[in-house]
């Protein structure tokens, strides 16, 4: 051997095992996407607590402004949460075998939707009645909480509908799935507090 | 003795002229804010949850993801050291 030559062991190593992500880049995405959103609908939360303190011994829902549709609402909230739940079944499916994901995906999918068509039909009966952005107060954060929820759970069923077209594909990855299903999580579960906060 | 003593009460002179001035400069209350000293109960009631609910919020979300990511790596860890002590075993 020469002086100055380089020597590489030559003797076979074992091929480096590739970790799994502690958590998939999407997801961690999606997380804190999530975390500004939380904030945004305590800000929102919390303004709606303060002005309806502030009416403390006055009516609240206003004189004149209609009442929300509790009882309707509540039912309509039920398809919401059945949505989520059939999601996770979604996810079982996926792990189990992936064709069998696509049943409880389009179920999920069309409950989410009639969510969001129902809640399209009360805002059309509530402007008719006269609440609006401008009649009230309470208008204004009727309009301004649920509408912001309701522009997610349109995102969310956005892309809950690209991973339906992913799946039937079968291009749909585990993370993909994971990260979509985080973000209709998060409607379903921040709804059940925007129900308690401003139509009870 | 008596120079490190001096010094020190110096150094206790700056910091407490320091605070002097601080506090002087603070203002007595915060009149900008329409609820901090709203008279009825409900609405510094509301003030103080929120500002409670707002403040721990998160910091609650921020533990919650570091517990969650500290125990996944933890379930990696055993997973991938169990994967590679099965692969030593069959090297072996």
């Amino acid at each position: 051997m020469s002086a100055g030559s380089a020597t590489y062991p030559t003797e076979s190593r074992p091929a480096p095992v590739r970790r799994e992500p502690v958590i998939p880049n999407g997801v961690l995405g999606m997380l804190i996407f999530i975390f500004t959103e939380v904030m945004f609908f305590s800000g929102l939360i919390s303004a709606h607590a303060i002005v309806k303190a502030q009416q403390a011994g006055v009516m609240w829902p206003p004189y004149g402004q209609p009442r929300l549709p509790a009882q309707e609402t509540a039912l309509n909230s039920l398809a919401l949460l059945v949505s989520g739940v059939v999601l996770v079944l979604t996810w079982f499916a996926f792990r189990r075998e992936q064709n069998s994901a696509r049943i409880p995906l389009l179920l999920s999918i069309l409950l989410g939707c009639i969510f969001v068509g129902f809640q399209g039909v009360e805002w059309v009966a509530l402007l008719a009645e006269g609440l609006t952005m401008q009649s009230s107060a309470y208008g204004g954060f009727f309009y301004l909480i649920v509408g912001s929820h309701a522009l997610h759970a349109v995102g969310a069923l956005a892309a809950l509908i690209w991973a339906f077209t992913r799946l039937d594909r079968e291009e749909l990855t585990a993370h993909q799935l994971a990260t979509v299903s985080a973000f209709w999580y998060f409607v379903v579960l921040v709804w059940p507090i925007l129900y308690w906060k401003v139509y009870l | 003795m008596i120079r490190r003593l001096g010094g020190w009460l110096g150094r206790v002179a700056v910091i407490a002229g320091v605070t002097a001035l601080f506090i002087g400069l603070m203002p007595e209350v915060v009149l900008a804010c329409p609820v901090c000293f709203d008279a009825r109960d409900e609405n510094r009631q509301a003030f103080l949850a929120t500002t409670a609910f707002l403040s721990l919020l998160p910091l609650g979300m921020v533990a919650g993801a570091g517990l969650w990511i500290r125990r996944r790596t933890r379930e990696l860890d055993e997973l991938h050291g169990d994967a590679s002590a099965e692969r030593d075993d069959a090297e072996a």
